[in-house]
């Protein structure tokens, strides 16, 4: 479904190059949920990127459904990843006006309403559809950021380390969920730097110094303790 | 568990965003619930809207009566008046030959002042013969409300009602030189009625006026109304402009639209400049607190355009936003506008005899460029930000919501 053929990037800083990535070759099937591991500073974020098609790369090609995917602003880039692609960031990124219904529903047609609603309600905010992030708390927060990426059923959901600032409790659900998600035909690549988190990947790249490598501790079975994510009928 | 959308490796699926205006959150959302926000910037521009409405209907009064009282008559009829002691005889008799003249009516013209809104304004009075006084009134639409007509021979006047009450005169009141020197009007008058109507003149005796001419004209008038035939007005007025102009001076609609419009320049020049720094002022400093407030929504936008939106798209959004709240606040304006305007009417002009137009289209076009241009300047500031956003920064910092 996505691969990125010997692709990297580089910055400049202060008249510097800096490779963040280099030569990285991932492949992302359909239905799978892929890890990306490694530690801080090792370029995960930035492949993330390029995959995802919100940065370009310097070098290399990333293809999705066999097709290049373009420079970040261009029409098509800009499509795949409104319909295409979901994005669970860092941060929630919530906006502040909004309620948790209306945020997970950001940018999208009025119609994803009742969907997010049903989301929201497994993710256990039932009682706060109406509440603005203000009143949720941090995991809350969490939550509801994760049910916008999944709102309109995107193929590919891009998580740059959601479990970063949550307990364990919820870091094992939010992988839970996105596991449950690619259990329908979709796929999902998440970001992580949590060893505890491998167990719901089917395939494992790890990263150190922007180099890739897939791991040879990919496990192709997680399913123990997955809950299932309701779907569309 | 059901596999949503069934898709092949080998082919890109055809996807279409849909375009900003049917996407949450609604554009009007954000000024909706950030009221700290909304409300200084709808305040600015709903106060703009009656700035520029209040003047431009102000002005439009002014304008108006000012034609009302020196235009609208020669709309039906035209004038010509001696430019030596009286109109020849022969002349007269060639006036009246020609075939799209109606009638002649002999007249003298005089006028008294009142206080309109730019100060002293002049009113005409017209003195014509008691039997040719209703074809005037016709003409200018004029009826007798109170009281009657002045009576031949005799020192009355009848003036119109915005002239009674901005001289705070009724029947019986006296008027003229004699009594306040700003008036054109020689001698004093006994005010013998009260004219309605659209035209703000005052109707007096010839049979007085010429007695009390100081050089006597014989029998020759000096001065006359020319009545074309009905939808003979053009064609008239061509044919007394070959009169020979060393005798007698011609009024006609276009003379008098000419000599109105030169008169009344600098009144709508203040009007267009008023609009214009009103409209810049406005639109520039609505602009700016737009910029501030989009930078304090850095992120919003960075997650457009990280999920999937264009910078056009942004920027529609933003165009979008702030046409919402200008348009908004344009129609409470015209509202307050309109409340302010009868206010001023009801409260003060009215009772000086002073007519107040409402809000009009016209008027009501006059601020239209204050939402127009105001989305547009706000668009414009904003826009190169938009352009140059690189979002993916902002995704990558800390948020502290």
């Amino acid at each position: 479904m996505l691969v990125a053929n010997d692709v990297g990037i580089m910055y400049v800083s202060g008249g510097s190059e800096t490779w963040a990535v280099r030569h990285a070759f991932v492949r992302i099937a359909q239905g799978e949920m892929v890890i990306l591991e490694g530690p801080s500073g090792s370029g995960k974020s930035s492949l993330l990127y390029i995959l995802s098609g919100i940065r370009p790369p310097s070098e290399g090609q990333v293809l999705y459904c066999g097709q290049p995917i373009g420079r970040p602003v261009d029409r098509q880039t800009v499509m795949h990843r409104y319909t295409e692609f979901g994005f669970v960031f860092q941060q929630h990124f919530l906006v502040g006006y909004l309620t948790a219904t209306e945020n997970a529903c950001f940018g999208r047609r009025r119609s994803s309403v009742p969907r997010a609603r049903e989301i929201l309600t497994q993710f256990g905010l039932g009682s706060k559809l109406n509440a603005y992030p203000r009143e949720l708390s941090h995991g809350e927060r969490q939550r509801v950021a994760v049910a916008r990426a999944l709102v309109h059923e995107p193929r590919i959901v891009f998580a740059d380390e959601p479990t970063a600032s949550v307990d364990t409790e919820l870091a094992h659900e939010i992988c839970q969920w996105l596991k449950a998600y690619c259990g329908r035909g979709n796929s999902c690549i998440m970001v992580t730097h949590d060893s505890r988190l491998r167990m719901y990947a089917d395939r494992i790249y790890a990263m150190e110094d922007g180099v890739v490598s897939e791991s040879s501790q990919s496990q192709r079975t997680a399913h123990s303790g997955v809950r299932a994510l309701g779907g569309r009928p | 568990m059901a596999v949503s959308k069934p898709m092949t490796e080998s082919r890109v699926p055809v996807v279409r965003i849909p375009g900003a205006s049917i996407l949450m959150p609604a554009p009007w959302l954000f000024f909706l619930r950030n009221k700290a926000k909304s409300i200084p910037l709808f305040m600015l521009v709903s106060l703009s809207v009656v700035v520029i409405v209040s003047v431009g209907a102000m002005t439009d009064s002014v304008l108006t009566t000012a034609y009302r009282s020196s235009v609208r008559f020669f709309e039906q009829a035209s004038t010509i008046v001696s430019k030596q002691a009286g109109i020849e005889s022969d002349l007269v008799e060639r006036v009246a030959l020609i075939p799209s003249v109606g009638s002649m009516i002999p007249f003298l013209d005089s006028a008294v002042r009142v206080e309109g809104l730019l100060g002293s304004e002049p009113r005409h009075v017209l003195a014509v013969r008691a039997c040719d006084a209703d074809s005037v009134l016709n003409a200018l639409g004029l009826t007798v409300r109170r009281g009657r007509l002045p009576e031949p021979g005799m020192p009355e006047i009848a003036i119109h009602e915005d002239i009674a009450k901005s001289r705070k005169t009724r029947i019986g009141s006296v008027i003229g030189r004699e009594v306040d020197p700003r008036d054109y009007l020689w001698g004093a008058f006994v005010v013998s009625g009260i004219l309605s109507g659209e035209a703000p003149i005052c109707i007096a005796s010839l049979d007085y006026f010429e007695k009390q001419w100081m050089a006597s004209t014989g029998d020759q008038h000096y001065a006359y109304i020319v009545f074309p035939k009905a939808g003979e007005l053009r064609s008239a007025n061509d044919a007394l402009s070959r009169l020979p102009d060393t005798a007698v001076s011609i009024a006609t609609i276009d003379t008098e639209m000419q000599k109105y419009r030169s008169e009344y320049a600098n009144t709508r020049l203040f009007l267009w400049i008023t609009d214009l720094l009103v409209v810049v002022i406005v639109s520039v400093a609505m602009g700016l607190v737009n910029t501030i407030y989009f930078h304090g929504r850095l992120r919003e936008f960075a997650l457009m355009a990280a999920t999937g939106r264009t910078p056009s798209q942004l920027l529609a959004r933003v165009m979008s936003e702030v046409l919402a709240l200008a348009s908004v606040g344009y129609c409470a304006g015209l509202a307050v506008a309109q409340m302010v305007l009868w206010a001023l009417s009801a409260g003060v002009f009215s009772s000086r005899g002073i007519a107040i137009e409402y809000v009009s289209l016209r008027s009501a076009a006059l601020a239209a460029p204050v939402p127009v241009l105001l989305s547009m300047f706000s668009t414009a500031t904003i826009g190169y930000s938009l352009y140059t956003l690189d979002f993916v920064s902002i995704m990558e910092g800390k948020d502290s919501c």
